[in-house]
């Protein structure tokens, strides 16, 4: 692995669940186009290469009833960043769009439409919800088995890209036929750069054939280093080059000026994001009840939960749980660590993670190493708060880096060479191949 | 000001998939005093991202998208505008297409319809975009930290629509747009028979009529103005020092539209104006009616509409003020909504 690795930073702006502070008063709207522009402008500040905005069918429910407690109500993926195209010059703007909600001539007629509307920046981080849940806001339904999840996924994936390289498409698939030629010329990048982040073996076959960026949960080092090696075994199956799947895990950068104020600020930060209400709330899925009279501040409930796999807050992400064996085998180790509902909840989350919390320099020295090992490409970084969340990382952090040598100075044209894909793969050879063709003809 | 006024939208297709020449063109028009600006489908780049692309560079101007109704997904069209007029902060609306064909269907694998299925599948679609829009109350992101709670349940509705061929459970995704329900345009013929009632019931707000001259289409506005907001659509190919509009027009080879065609100098284009405000003038009605002008050749008439035709109509005093949202410009009242007033 060269020395002279590169990092680079996405954004993600979540726009729901507990990773966003809404309780404190710095925090800003959720919804409002100033927030979007406000962090979108301050990413570009800071050499960002990318733009992310998330993407959930149907508003999460919990027992029942609509989920309260977290931040939730997000635009329009596409339609948001086609508007911060005209507010932004070079960050690139991503999408997450879904495989099995989506029609596939529609889709790549619209990342198209941004691909080009951008200059070339736009990517789609591809996702394969299957729910019947999800599906009732839509006019196939929940017509997908789970198993078939990654193959439908495949197969549409496919069908977008062939759109892309222009040629005619008449497909007739398992869930859903297309007659269609696609009517947008390729952008300076050729097209969207593909994100995906499934981390099944599946998933992981699917991205190590299919996409540029996997968008990973390894953070750290180590986990991150197997990630990798695993990754690159999958692509080199498909004849894929070595590191030729770039990695960003999502992370959040917890930084201060010194080690003390950076873990104040770990803590603060954690208790904001998960409250004693919603400590309740996630036992509460698993128990299946509600726990209005349990307190926050005390042991996990004596008592049994009252189903036998867990409801889950649906929108969540949580497959099913066998309760008793959980609630058996939580109570234990919260009785072991000595924690109540809400240290039990904390630890529990991945929101317990510690990885990037330090001072500017630990952090900076921490990066480096992960740019030395070539453990990731980047990180694909979640702020708190929106919609200042990102000025301490621009101000303070990427400057360390940059000084490092391990961050990009400045930005190239398109989002495809800010992330450093090349396009000698064997696949992109033919799609090129095929694209010109598809333009002389034309 | 006068009851005689009416409001005007320039089509900029012309302006290809060059989005910021595209925007260039909204902000000379809103300097100009057009009311609105409008992106069509056909074959460029996404109108709906045109419109937004053009929001952030624009004050005043609506962005206003032409989407199709029968072979789109209505929660995603529902998301996409409400999210344009967060972004715009209630400046967008929808011109409503029924593209009955085999090209839009096979490409999402679907059938066409029969014609006498457009009217409910249309109104069906609506009526899923207005209960959707108002499935979160204006208020219901309440941010209470003494119950730890960012939304209010209570506030939420689900859609619970059940049309004759899908079904949307709701609750919206995003929250409810400025305007609380985004101005329908919708062709006059889904407006016949029992698609006139259940489209009205429904709430299409503005009816866009349709006719072969125009004599024709100011009798139809002068009737149809009588119950609600009426719109037309011509296309136009002004005369300019150099060249007749139609010298522009037969040079130009173009396939006719479905839409009334003017060719002629700047000043009979304003005295058909004229007489539009005037066919549409009912004593003590705040509504306003739309022209909708697709120019022959966007550089070439968005001039002339720019130095001579907008210049006339304010100095006659015959354009709309332009109000701070699309349904203030229409004159249509505040939109309610309808979970709350149940409750």
């Amino acid at each position: 692995m060269s020395k002279q690795n590169q990092l680079r930073f996405g954004v993600f702006f979540q726009g729901v669940n507990s990773s966003t502070i809404w309780r404190s008063e710095a925090s800003g709207s959720q919804t409002d186009f100033a927030s979007f522009r406000q962090l979108a402008q301050t990413a570009e500040r800071g050499i960002f290469s990318a733009f992310f905005l998330g993407e959930g069918l149907r508003l999460r429910e919990h027992l029942g009833s609509i989920h309260e407690l977290d931040v939730a109500g997000r635009p329009d993926a596409q339609t948001m960043l086609a508007a911060l195209a005209a507010v932004t010059s070079k960050i690139g703007l991503v999408a997450t769009q879904n495989t099995t909600y989506n029609d596939p001539a529609d889709l790549a007629h619209r990342l198209a439409s941004l691909d080009l509307i951008s200059g070339g920046r736009a990517a789609w981080n591809i996702v394969t919800t299957h729910n019947a849940w999800t599906g009732a806001n839509f006019r196939r339904g929940g017509y997908l088995e789970h198993h078939e999840r990654y193959s439908h996924a495949e197969d549409f994936v496919r069908t977008v890209r062939q759109i892309w390289e222009g040629s005619p498409v008449h497909h007739r698939g398992r869930h859903y036929d297309v007659d269609y030629t696609g009517t947008i010329p390729a952008s300076p990048q050729l097209r969207p750069v593909l994100f995906q982040a499934g981390d099944s073996p599946e998933g992981r076959d699917f991205a190590a054939r299919q996409t540029d960026v996997i968008f990973s949960a390894h953070v750290g080092l180590e986990d991150a280093l197997q990630f990798r090696q695993d990754i690159n075994e999958r692509a080199a199956k498909v004849g894929r080059a070595e590191n030729s799947v770039k990695i960003m895990p999502g992370a959040e950068f917890i930084i201060a000026e010194t080690p003390g104020a950076a873990e104040e600020k770990y803590h603060w930060v954690r208790e904001n994001q998960i409250g004693p209400q919603q400590a309740l709330a996630y036992i509460e899925q698993f128990w299946g009840t509600r726990l209005d009279g349990v307190d926050p501040y005390g042991p996990l409930p004596e008592f049994d939960p009252v189903v036998e796999r867990s409801s889950v807050t649906r929108g969540s992400g949580f497959q099913g749980a066998k309760s008793l064996e959980l609630a058996n085998a939580w109570r234990a180790e919260a009785k072991d660590k000595g924690q109540n509902i809400i240290q039990f909840v904390r630890s529990r989350s991945h929101r317990a993670d510690h990885t990037f919390t330090g001072s500017y320099d630990q952090i900076a020295d921490r990066l480096a190493q992960y740019a030395e090992l070539g453990a990731v490409d980047g990180f694909n970084i979640t702020p708190w708060l929106i919609p200042t969340g990102l000025d301490e990382i621009v101000d303070h952090l990427v400057p360390r880096l940059q000084e490092r040598g391990i961050y990009p100075e400045a930005y190239a044209d398109t989002l495809r060479e800010n992330l450093g894909l090349s396009i000698d793969s064997n696949h992109e050879q033919q799609a090129i191949k095929i694209l010109s063709t598809a333009q002389e003809a034309s | 000001m006068s009851e005689r006024s009416l409001l005007l939208a320039l089509n900029l297709d012309g302006a290809g998939n060059d989005p910021i020449e595209s925007a260039s063109y909204a902000q000379e028009a809103e300097n100009a005093g057009f009311h609105a600006v409008s992106f069509s489908a056909d074959g460029l780049l996404d109108a709906v991202q045109r419109a937004s692309f053009s929001a952030p560079k624009t004050q005043r101007i609506a962005l206003i998208p032409v989407i199709d109704a029968l072979f789109t997904e209505p929660f995603h069209t529902a998301t996409q505008l409400a999210s344009l007029d967060i972004i715009s902060q209630g400046r967008s609306g929808w011109i409503l297409e029924t593209q009955n064909e085999a090209v839009q269907a096979q490409a999402v694998g679907r059938e066409t319809l029969p014609d006498h299925g457009l009217s409910t599948e249309a109104a069906d679609v609506i009526t899923t975009h207005r209960r959707l829009w108002d499935s979160w109350e204006e208020n219901a992101v309440i941010r209470d930290v003494a119950s730890g709670r960012y939304l209010d349940a209570n506030k939420l509705h689900y859609a619970d629509v059940q049309g004759k061929s899908f079904s949307v459970k709701g609750p919206a995704i995003t929250p409810r747009p400025p305007q609380g329900q985004l101005p329908i345009i919708a062709p006059a013929p889904l407006f016949t028979d029992e698609g006139l009632q259940h489209c009205r019931l429904n709430g299409a707000d503005v009816v866009k009529l349709n006719g072969a001259n125009f004599d024709e289409l100011l009798a139809q506005a002068q009737i149809a103005s009588r119950k609600g907001a009426v719109a037309i659509d011509l296309d136009v190919y002004l005369d300019t020092a150099t060249e007749t509009g139609a010298q522009r027009l037969a040079a130009q080879g173009v396939q006719p539209t479905e839409r009334a065609e003017f060719t002629g100098t700047p000043k009979r284009l304003t005295e058909f104006l004229a007489r539009f405000a005037e066919a549409t003038a009912n004593p003590g009605d705040q509504r306003r009616h739309l022209v909708h002008l697709y120019p022959g050749d966007l550089r070439v008439d968005s001039q002339v509409l720019i130095e001579e035709v907008l210049p006339e109509l304010k100095h006659s005093n015959l354009l709309a003020p332009v109000g701070n949202t699309l349904r203030e410009s229409f004159g249509l009242p505040v939109a309610k909504n309808r979970f709350q007033e149940a409750s």
